[in-house]
């Protein structure tokens, strides 16, 4: 067992997910989970996202997550919708280092990979997208669970977190 | 540079693999090695000539960068594209003392397009002007609500694809096969019923892509305008992501139901008439919109003559913003409605109402009323109402 998971060790596993990979990568971070897809031009090409602290605000006022920054976090959702411009939004968010810390959906489309694997290709870094199909997807991660996945891994480990 | 693929890697003839491989200078290789790696994340077995390619990222939005800095890689490394490429609208933005802070590099990003050898059209519907697929051509195109007019009312195939992904095909003339390339992703998987007396196409494509999320939905028949056909699919794929529908017994790929099902059994969904109309803001609301705005996607010759006639002999209560392909801008504003509608004021535009609306220069932060169902999703504070509420709003029936 690495360290990464060592340390995660000392809070409670509560499950772990199998999930296929789509983009490899690892992350540890606290998850984000939302039931509704998520359409990332219309969340963050507003003027709020101007600063740089609200860069991956959404602002989409019709998401539930409206307001909420997924900086960080790792982001579970079904699906993303809406615009071509979301490969322009993930490109800059995952180059600059201040995106999601990875993306968790049922299903990967053609978009939502996109900016991830430019930002690989022409500019290095880079985030796990993990795809698990199942609905139960959102019973098993709540937000604030903090979600592991080691490089190499196609296992996902969820650890109580603190309800938020 | 983690290159390991996850699916089966893709064959390339040798020439691709080639330009992969640096034969054609390192940014050559990016953009092959671009389409390589997006292909394998969805098993695609090989690279397949495209008929032509469209541009979504046409607006130089400040606070983005890295897509800006790849493109004038591109440039600078004296790239061409390799196929007919077409290009999204203007944001309209003028170059008043704030918006020079905002927007100085617009002029700089389209220089930058347009050294690639791009078709200055500057329209979201390059496929009614100046780039016309025909059914079963493959497309490498970005712009959602251009992929789904495609793949829909023409029978031409495209994936949704990225900005960026868009000038890989473009430059390489080359998209990977899979998706809704391929004959088997193209049946409906999901049954649209219509219980509906007046069509509202703009509202139907919103709730349909609520409904459809990515799946692609067959709706019963309706006769359909192009440029209803264009309105709801772009609804469509901002409230889900959907890339294709089908219109039994209209679209081409939709003799009928059955031909379009495979025969298998479908989820079904009732939409009526009372879902449209819950889609409409309030007439409270709409009368303190302070601006109608049409034309997202932009509006076509013919549906500016449709929906401008009603205009002509009018006194406006409301500015009206048309937002007009610019191949159909000179041709309208020729024509006796369209000098009408100049006559009763209304603003007859050639840019994007959602970039030139996002920030209200000019008009501040007044509601905007939009027969658009995708205007209405995109753009913060955008009311929905049907062209019969606008209609009678601003004073064009009588």
């Amino acid at each position: 067992m690495s360290a990464l998971a060592d340390t995660a060790a000392a809070a409670a596993l509560k499950d772990i997910l199998p999930v296929k990979v789509v983009v490899a990568g690892a992350c540890d971070a606290p998850a984000l989970v939302t039931r509704q897809p998520i359409n990332f031009t219309a969340a963050m090409c507003k003027p709020p996202n101007i600063l740089p602290s609200k860069r991956a605000e959404v602002r989409d006022a019709h998401h539930e997550l409206f307001r909420q920054n997924v900086g960080g976090r790792a982001l579970v959702f079904p699906a993303c919708i809406g615009s071509t411009h979301t490969g322009l939004v993930l490109l800059d968010l995952v180059s600059l280092g201040k995106g999601p810390a990875a993306l968790i959906v049922q299903s990967c489309d053609s978009l939502l990979i996109s900016g991830v694997i430019l930002s690989e290709v022409w500019l290095g870094p880079v985030i796990p997208i993990v795809e698990y199909p199942g609905e139960d997807l959102f019973d098993r991660i709540g937000t604030g669970d903090r979600l592991v996945l080691e490089p190499g891994s196609d296992r996902l480990h969820v650890y109580s977190g603190a309800p938020q | 540079m983690n290159t390991t693929p996850l699916h089966a890697p893709m064959a390339l003839t040798p020439e691709q693999a080639a330009i992969r491989a640096g034969a054609e200078g390192p940014v050559m290789a990016r953009c092959m090695e671009t389409l390589v790696r997006y292909g394998e994340a969805f098993g695609a077995p090989r690279l397949v000539p495209i008929r032509s390619a469209h541009l979504t990222g046409s607006f130089k939005i400040f606070f983005y960068t890295a897509y800006y800095k790849l493109v004038s890689e591109l440039v600078e490394a004296g790239i061409k594209v390799k196929v007919p490429t077409t290009l999204n609208p203007r944001p309209g933005y003028d170059y008043r003392p704030q918006n020079r802070i905002l927007f100085r590099s617009q002029s700089w990003h389209e220089e930058q397009l347009e050294a690639l050898g791009v078709t200055p059209n500057y329209s979201c519907v390059c496929y009614a002007y100046d780039n016309i697929p025909e059914f079963g051509d493959r497309l490498g195109w970005a712009e959602s609500s251009a992929i789904i007019y495609a793949n829909s009312v023409i029978g031409a195939r495209s994936n949704r694809n990225a900005i960026m992904i868009d000038i890989c095909h473009a430059v390489t003339g080359l998209a990977p096969e899979f998706g809704f390339l391929l004959d088997e992703n193209r049946k409906a998987d999901l049954h649209i019923r219509l219980q509906i007396e007046r069509m509202d196409a703009a509202a139907l494509g919103f709730l349909i892509g609520k409904i459809a999320m990515d799946r692609t939905p067959v709706l019963d028949y309706w006769p359909f305008t192009p440029a209803e056909l264009k309105n709801m699919g772009a609804a469509m794929a901002s409230t889900g992501g959907v890339t294709l529908f089908h219109v039994a017994g209209l679209t081409p790929e939709a003799p009928d139901l059955e031909a379009v099902t495979g025969g298998r059994p479908i989820e079904t969904h009732t939409i009526t008439q009372a879902d449209l109309d819950a889609l409409k803001a309030s007439r409270q609301m709409q009368k303190e919109s302070a601006v109608i705005a049409f034309g997202c996607p932009q509006m076509t010759l013919e549906e500016a003559l449709e929906v401008g006639r009603h205009f002509a002999g009018r006194t406006l209560k409301k500015p009206v913003l048309f937002h007009l392909v610019p191949g159909a801008y000179d041709a309208f504003i020729e024509t006796e409605t369209g000098q009408a509608c100049l006559d009763a004021g209304i603003e007859v535009l050639q840019h994007c109402p959602l970039a030139a609306l996002s920030l209200r220069i000019g008009i501040g932060k007044q509601q905007v009323l939009t027969p658009s169902g995708k205007l209405h999703y995109y753009l913060e504070g955008a009311k929905y109402a049907d062209m019969a509420d606008i209609l009678e709003l601003t004073g064009a029936v009588a």
